[in-house]
């Protein structure tokens, strides 16, 4: 595999899971707001069945997990459907974001300089019908070959590109990927061509799940394993039993699932509990409902009447409001801490953002609080002031209060970024104002959607305080993705920006975001061109403007990758961080989202799962005699 | 848009031997509809208004886009309603939706008048040159409003504006750009072909006319018939249709601006702010009340003065 860029990963509409903490709509504020608590709510019974209603599923794969690439789909995978080698415990805050062994019988220790990974599979474990047998180390050996067959359009396959033989396999040289072998049923190893200390993050991403073959052989294009997907959780789509797979073309699609409507799951009867462990699923649910109702007001008028428990799409802050504000509805609002950013984009080689002065200033003038409440207030986010989220760091002390542009309020101060401004080569007449002509309607891109648009007058205005104009377009998001992420376009700056993790190491964000290599000519990630060459310039049909060198963190980022997990490669990306944010500047980042649920009073169990940044599938309970 | 075939009716002669000049008569006839009469003064007021409105927004105290968000938003960024010193409430920025809804009628106005101008126009040109000249020119415009009509407008609205939103440039090298200016270009693509309709259809019928044959005998060229002869008499139904198709095209720019492909949130629009309404319709009752009944205000004035300015030209009208 040779892929170096990737879309990214599609989220709901916003993110995470405390508890219910809520008292008056105020007390909410005071008592969710600040922090990423990890209490679950409430301990459950066995039985009944958890309904979520969504205006639209948006799998990016038709739900095939060798490329679905969707926050939703994750959630669901780990909690119920797929269990990897390595996986979490899917609960909130930090604890969540930690490995713990999954179809594996431990967490393993690498050997050759973090190039030998050896695995034990557990003994019993099976697939769910039609399948049915023990599930074995060929199983998850095939899925990587699914990740690395073009055809299968893996949207993430660039994750295992350090496997050995993986790009030989992928382009037809080999049969085989010679990087991992199956010594038994039992045991499988994965040698690297480079160390890759987060190598088990990367085997926690639900494409690295046991496939089997005698099924997913038959689906040879993109998606189409997803309507047959054969379980290794707890739950299965309904219907699976009744699929012949004693031939591939008598495989008929699952009835459990159609894309435009529906995905139901019922309980695996091959699933051994004592295989699993009820800190990572208590699996009380007999089974789940996902059903499309595109009339996203009634899903929450129904979660509020209480004929449906949960859903994909994130409650408007209008809706949240009414439900805080009455007292015999307040607690069935949960929120959590997700491990996204929400920033503002500023492109490196683009007129007046070429200036680190601007870019500096930009961050100083930016009025945080008026962003926040433009995005429902505190309840949806708590304000972000460097890169990476701190969940994602296991021991974030010495990050935690970390503002290199503070302003009272967090409000912006006039004075501090016309101070700054004061340096830039923009700003000829010294007084603190961007005069230059390249500071006169900013090509600006913009998101359309509700919460994205109440953000575009407050960063006009902020940025009309240091003489910034700006030339707005408001775009559906997926159009403003794709022109932001065209490096021709020669975007300068790009509102309402948004990252979520893949996996809790600080890599995932550096790397695609800010490495030289990952700038591409489309479906470009690193949008502020960090890193970006003369040559490299050229080749895009950029011009950097004269005398101007961009930064690049590339040999930083190298450097942290190569160290081990543990604390020494976290403090390595802390200084990172905290580096890009005061020397490189690329982001105004304002905005670490809360997931917002809005739950039926049925739900007796719930929990956020941190590391899929979802409602916790497999620790929630309902009353037991709701049958969906 | 649709073609009222009705006026054609007052594609006739004018009333003769009053003693008053055409357009008093025109006058004394449109004074006496009172519904007309009353629409024709708001529109005046609005007008008025809305070149006032940066002097309006001096006196509230509140420019269009200025943000009150500590005192007009709650603490989940939810808009408060009318005040003393906010007779509209406030939107979901912050901003004062009386300032934004007297600064959107210049919108309306601007884009009902010129983008109707334009299309009128063309529409006329193209109708007169192709009813008179008839032949393979006819068949060449006719044809062409033809496949005009059947183009589907707002996918094409949404296609052009997506593709002149990607760069700074716009598109057509820099000659259309998002915003208002993209607003009234398709509007004046999907308007001119009715104007087009009705002058060719009036104008075959006028050609055929003895004073037309007249003028052919004394030698006038088919120019200065065209012009001098034939377009005076269609000044009736021009002015009448051009009359309704204002409020088309205001109604057009507020469905562009609700789809977010009008004008930018910053530039306040009443199709724009209702856009913004259907988000929090039901906790904020006033960001869809104002705007929308100024727009239905609006229109209606536009069509009560059109029907009056149709019952004025009418040399039959008893009323």
């Amino acid at each position: 595999m040779s892929v170096v860029t990737r879309p990214p990963r599609r989220a709901r509409a916003s993110v995470i899971g405390l508890a219910i903490c809520l008292g008056a709509a105020a007390a909410v504020l005071a008592a969710c707001g600040g922090s990423s608590g990890s209490a679950a709510s409430g301990s459950g019974s066995r039985g009944g069945t958890y309904r979520v209603e969504a205006t639209d599923f948006g799998f990016s794969n038709n739900f095939d997990p060798t490329g679905e690439y969707t926050t939703n789909a994750w959630g669901i995978y780990r909690g119920l459907l797929i269990r990897t080698l390595v996986g979490y415990k899917m609960i909130a805050g930090v604890p969540g974001n930690q490995l713990v062994p999954d179809l594996a019988t431990a967490l393993p220790t690498p050997t050759g300089n973090n190039t030998v990974w050896t695995f034990t599979i557990k003994t019993g474990v099976r697939f769910a019908p039609p399948v049915n047998r023990v599930i074995t180390s060929q199983d998850v050996a095939y899925a990587f070959q699914r990740i690395a067959t073009p055809a299968l359009a893996a949207q993430y396959g660039f994750y295992y590109s350090t496997i050995a033989g993986i790009d030989a396999f992928a382009s037809g040289k080999s049969k085989t990927i010679s990087g991992i072998t199956t010594p038994n049923t039992r045991t499988i190893v994965f040698h690297l061509s480079q160390p890759t200390p987060d190598f088990l993050y990367r085997l926690s991403l639900p494409a690295a799940g046991p496939i089997p073959r005698e099924v997913a052989k038959c689906f040879t294009a993109p998606g189409g394993y997803g309507r047959d997907l054969v379980s290794s959780g707890p739950y299965m789509i309904q219907g699976s039993p009744t699929v012949n797979v004693s031939a591939c073309g008598a495989i008929t699609p699952m009835s459990g699932f159609d894309p435009s409507s529906k995905l139901v799951l019922v309980r695996n009867p091959n699933y051994n509990p004592a295989t699993d462990s009820t800190a990572m699923r208590t699996a009380l649910p007999n089974g789940f409902t996902f059903t499309i109702n595109t009339n996203q007001r009634d899903i929450f008028d129904r979660i509020q009447a209480g004929l449906t428990d949960d859903s994909l799409n994130a409650p408007p802050a209008s809706i949240v409001a009414q439900v805080a504000g009455n007292a015999s509805q307040r607690h069935l609002i949960h929120s959590g801490l997700s491990d996204s950013t929400k920033y503002i984009s500023m492109n490196l080689a683009q007129a007046p953002f070429d200036d680190i002065h601007v870019r500096k200033a930009v961050n100083l003038i930016m009025d945080k609080a008026g962003l926040q409440q433009a995005n429902g207030g505190p309840l949806f986010g708590e304000l972000a002031t460097h890169i990476v989220p701190n969940t994602m760091y296991n021991d974030a002390s010495s990050i935690t209060g970390y503002d290199p542009y503070a302003t009272p309020g967090s409000s912006g101060s006039v004075s501090a970024a016309q101070a700054e401004m004061h340096q830039s080569k923009y700003d000829p007449k010294h007084d603190g104002l961007c005069d230059a002509s390249a500071c006169k309607d900013v090509f600006t891109i913009a998101v359309n959607t509700s919460q994205d648009t109440n953000e575009i007058p407050v960063v006009q205005s902020a940025l009309g305080r240091i003489g910034i104009t700006l030339n707005i377009r408001a775009l559906p998001p997926s159009s403003a993705g794709a022109t932001v992420s065209t490096v021709a376009n020669n975007v300068p700056l790009a509102l309402s920006q948004g990252f979520s993790k893949d996996y809790a190491d600080p890599s995932t964000f550096f790397t695609p975001l800010f490495e030289s290599s990952s700038i591409a000519p489309t479906g470009n990630l690193n949008e502020s061109l960090v890193g970006l060459t003369p040559a490299l310039a050229h080749q895009l049909g950029v011009k950097i403007p004269a005398g101007v060198t961009i930064p690049s963190v590339d040999a930083k980022i190298a450097a942290c990758d190569a160290i081990p997990t543990g604390s020494d490669r976290q403090s390595c990306w802390i200084a990172l961080d905290k580096y890009v944010m005061e020397s490189v500047v690329p982001w105004a980042p304002y905005l670490t989202q809360h997931d917002i649920h809005l739950l039926g009073s049925d739900v007796t169990a719930w929990d956020y799962d941190q590391s899929s940044n979802t409602t916790a599938y497999s620790h929630v309970a309902v009353a037991a005699n709701k049958q969906g | 848009m649709s073609v009222d075939v009705s006026i054609l009716e007052s594609a006739q002669p004018p009333a003769l031997g009053t003693g008053r000049s055409p357009a008093a008569l025109m006058w004394l006839r449109f004074r006496v509809n009172r519904a007309a009469y009353v629409s024709l003064i708001f529109l005046v007021v609005l007008t008025v208004a809305a070149i006032a409105a940066p002097l309006i927004a001096h006196l509230a105290g509140h420019g269009p886009n200025d943000l009150y968000r500590t005192s007009m938003l709650d603490s989940f960024g939810n808009p408060k309603g009318p005040t003393l010193h906010f007779w509209f409430g406030a939107d979901a920025s912050g901003r004062d939706v009386f300032v934004r809804v007297i600064y959107g009628a210049r919108v309306s106005l601007i884009v009902g008048v010129v983008a109707t101008g334009i299309a009128a126009t063309i529409g006329v040109v193209f109708g007169l040159i192709a009813g008179f000249r008839g032949g393979g020119l006819d068949t060449l415009l006719s044809r062409t409003s033809d496949v005009v009509l059947a183009l589907p407008v707002l996918l094409f609205a949404i296609g052009l504006s997506s593709a002149c939103s990607n760069t700074a440039q716009g598109c057509v090298g820099g000659a259309v750009t998002p915003g208002l200016n993209l607003v009234i270009v398709i509007i004046v693509i999907f308007a001119w072909p009715a104007m087009f309709r009705i002058v060719r259809a009036a104008t075959l019928s006028l050609r055929e006319s003895t004073f037309v044959e007249a003028g052919r005998a004394v030698g006038m060229t088919g120019r200065s018939i065209m012009f001098r002869e034939v377009l005076p008499n269609l000044i009736s139904p021009v002015v009448v249709y051009a009359a309704l198709m204002i409020p088309e095209s205001i109604l057009f720019e507020a469905y562009l601006s609700f789809l977010g492909l009008g004008v930018p949130g910053t530039t306040p629009s009443w199709g724009g702010m209702l856009e913004q309404a259907s988000q929090y319709y039901t906790t904020a009752w006033w960001l869809m009340v104002f705007p929308g009944v100024f727009l239905l205000a609006t229109i209606l004035a536009f069509n009560l003065v059109a029907d009056g300015v149709r019952d004025a030209f009418d040399p039959k009208a008893t009323k």
